[in-house]
């Protein structure tokens, strides 16, 4: 979804105390019963925030219509009402109270900011939970003559340059399909490579593409990309080459796209590879490691000489005769293939 | 009049207005090579006159007319200095390719002790579009402008006077033309010094910047941190790409005109982000450039910004975010 041109109409905010046991309930939620009146300066702010958010680090996620939940039937009731019969204060009190009740018990107390958004033309719906931070202010003052700078703890931040951890969820009115809601979740908190089972199971969605999927869309799109002429130097893109099959075998139990370009690809290269990525329709944000389907694909057999030749070749081309292994006498390897490049590093 | 010269000139007084399109056509071609390279190139494009057609068949005594005037489509290119004639005519050979016949640099031609004028002229073949006839062919003259400046005057007092001047009147006009190329030599030494200068890149974009700004916004622009702000991110406008960036600006602000005047009356005086110093970048300039830039090379740019630039990553990171294409998050390293 494209998030360029998403703005804020109207903001509702509530407190979401810690939660805990002892705190959980009704009571103990501080509910607003009017928006809060935004000034350019603030709106621009929010609005750069949540845009960066979800530019960066938004997954597609799907309503699972069956689990039910009431939040989305909120959400869906809100996107699909007429703008005149939108309660955008009764909307937001109801998924405040759901979001601090499913909440984990460790969950420190935030702010929900639910807000009607306009994007491409269109009603949006946006939920946000920030965490409440403490900063310290500094004032600088004159006084006899003498400048003096005062310093002062400032509770209930939520939203600083330095904010990343926030959940946030959007759905479209365009995006509500065959009964179902399909939006984009961030979530901040989680390392990256997941949303929060909590908020998935609060929104009643899933993700709308699997891990397997996820991975194999990413290696596809990297080796069809190598191939497609981009990179023209044969070093780098051999490098390259390595690089991902490495990737694809470390021990990482995650991949993020944009971590791989800035490591491995060369700066020339980057917004290129980038804009294959976005064609090929693969997450710029980090996702989780699962080689199922194509484990086939990155399988090297390595075959070592009694010599300290060292051979490395895809399982297939062993199948299809391209490297023959014979047993007979000590064996011996026959590699029946083209010369493409031969190259040497080191001295004597 | 010969019966070859008097079908010459009836068809070419018929074909006249064809040269005409196809002069016309190859300079709109120069003009485009020209401005590829970010040479700013005044071009010109015309049909030979009827009259010059018939005179020239009977000064030179051409018994094939017809064949033997090439230039009956010309186009010329003046450009600053010798650099700029250089890079041209080679671009030129280049775009044209094969249809290029020949290439005539007068300066090489002449005897060493020989003054006289020195442009580089390419004759091309035209395929005609329109058509299974015969190419058209085309002359093009490139010029610097003080190849220019004495060509002119040469032809119409030295070459095609109304009445011979005195010898000491020509002789005066003659030895014009080694000023002419002192002068040529001259710019082009100042030329190299200028672009020798480090604060040439930056003050180069910051130039196209300004084209294009003036035309989205009344703001005024603070040119000193116009200049900081471009030495920091210029690596963010990779070398090769310089040359033609004037014309990646301009297509960027006529894709995005009306979202970027909107944009910029936000902080223009009555904008109701006016003189907020979060989004100081909305009155600069180069903001245009770090707009394009998050457009067209996103990565780039935040590798420039979490890099050499890094000292004003938070003043062009609100801006992006605002503008709708926010910089990538920083990545762990």
């Amino acid at each position: 979804m494209d998030v360029s041109d998403l703005d804020l109409t109207t903001v509702m905010l509530h407190h979401v105390p810690q939660a805990g046991r002892s705190a959980k309930g009704e009571a103990a939620l501080q509910l607003a019963d009017v928006a809060v009146v935004l000034t350019a300066e603030l709106r621009a702010f929010l609005v750069e925030k949540v845009r960066t958010a979800l530019r960066n680090r938004a997954r597609p996620v799907t309503e699972d219509v069956a689990a039910g939940s009431a939040v989305a039937a909120a959400i869906r009731a809100h996107l699909e009402g007429a703008p005149a019969s939108r309660d955008l204060v009764a909307t937001s009190k109801t998924l405040a109270q759901a979001l601090h009740a499913a909440q984990p018990g460790n969950s420190p107390s935030g702010m929900v900011l639910v807000a009607d958004v306009v994007i491409a033309g269109g009603h949006a719906l946006l939920l946000a939970k920030l965490d409440i931070e403490t900063g310290v202010a500094a004032s600088t003052t004159v006084a006899s003559g003498q400048t003096v700078v005062s310093i002062e703890i400032v509770p209930g931040l939520f939203v600083t340059d330095q904010t990343r951890v926030f959940k946030i969820a959007l759905f479209a009115a365009s995006g509500v399909l065959d009964g179902a809601l399909h939006g984009q979740v961030v979530d901040a908190q989680m390392d990256g490579a997941g949303i929060a089972n909590f908020f998935l199971q609060l929104l009643g969605c899933s993700l709308s593409q699997r891990s397997q999927e996820l991975t194999e869309q990413f290696f596809d799109t990297t080796q069809n990309w190598l191939n497609s002429g981009a990179v023209s130097d044969p070093e780098v893109r051999a490098k390259l080459e390595i690089a991902l099959i490495t990737e694809m075998g470390n021990e990482a139990r995650q991949i993020n796209p944009m971590i791989f370009a800035a490591t491995h690809v060369p700066t020339s290269l980057r917004d290129n590879f980038a804009d294959a990525l976005t064609a090929g329709g693969v997450s710029a944000t980090s996702f989780k490691k699962e080689l199922d389907l194509i484990q086939s694909r990155i399988k090297r057999v390595q075959i070592e000489t009694i010599s300290g030749v060292l051979v490395l070749a895809p399982p297939d081309k062993l199948s299809d005769g391209t490297v023959a292994v014979s047993n007979e006498g000590s064996g011996s390897v026959k590699i029946n293939d083209g010369i493409k490049r031969v190259s040497g590093r080191g001295g004597r | 009049m010969t019966q070859a010269l008097q079908q010459a000139r009836d068809r070419f007084e018929f074909e006249r207005a064809r040269y005409t399109a196809v002069a016309e056509a190859v300079a709109a071609d120069v003009e485009a090579v020209g401005r590829g390279l970010g040479i700013a190139v005044t071009t010109s494009g015309r049909a030979k006159t009827l009259d010059s057609f018939v005179k020239k068949a009977i000064v030179k005594e051409y018994a094939d007319p017809w064949r033997q005037i090439t230039d009956k489509a010309g186009a010329r290119a003046t450009v600053a200095d010798l650099a700029q004639q250089r890079s041209l005519v080679e671009a030129l050979a280049s775009h044209w390719g094969a249809r290029v016949l020949s290439v005539d640099d007068k300066a090489v031609e002449l005897d060493i002790k020989t003054l006289a004028y020195s442009g580089v002229h390419l004759q091309i073949v035209v395929p005609r579009g329109d058509d299974d006839g015969e190419p058209d062919q085309c002359e093009v003259q490139v010029r610097t402008a003080a190849q220019d400046l004495w060509s002119v005057m040469s032809h119409q007092y030295l070459y095609k006077p109304l009445v011979e001047p005195p010898r000491a009147t020509q002789r005066a006009l003659w030895r014009l033309v080694a000023l002419m190329e002192i002068v040529d030599e001259e710019v082009h030494r100042a030329v190299n010094q200028i672009l020798d200068d480090p604060e040439f890149p930056q003050a180069r974009l910051l130039r196209d910047a300004e084209r294009v700004f003036y035309t989205l916004s009344t703001a005024q622009t603070d040119t000193e941190l116009s200049l900081e702000v471009l030495r920091a991110v210029v690596a963010a406008v990779p070398t090769e790409e310089r040359a033609g960036y004037t014309d990646t600006l301009t297509a960027f602000v006529a894709d995005e005109r009306n979202r970027l005047r909107q944009f910029y009356a936000r902080f223009a005086p009555g904008g109701d982000l006016q003189g907020e110093a979060r989004y100081a970048l909305g009155t600069q300039a180069e903001s245009v450039i770090l707009l394009e830039r998050a457009k067209s090379h996103r990565m780039l740019l935040a590798d420039v910004l979490d890099g050499p630039a890094e000292q004003i990553r938070w003043l062009v990171a609100p801006l992006l975010a605002l503008w709708g294409d926010p910089l990538p998050e920083t990545l762990p390293t």
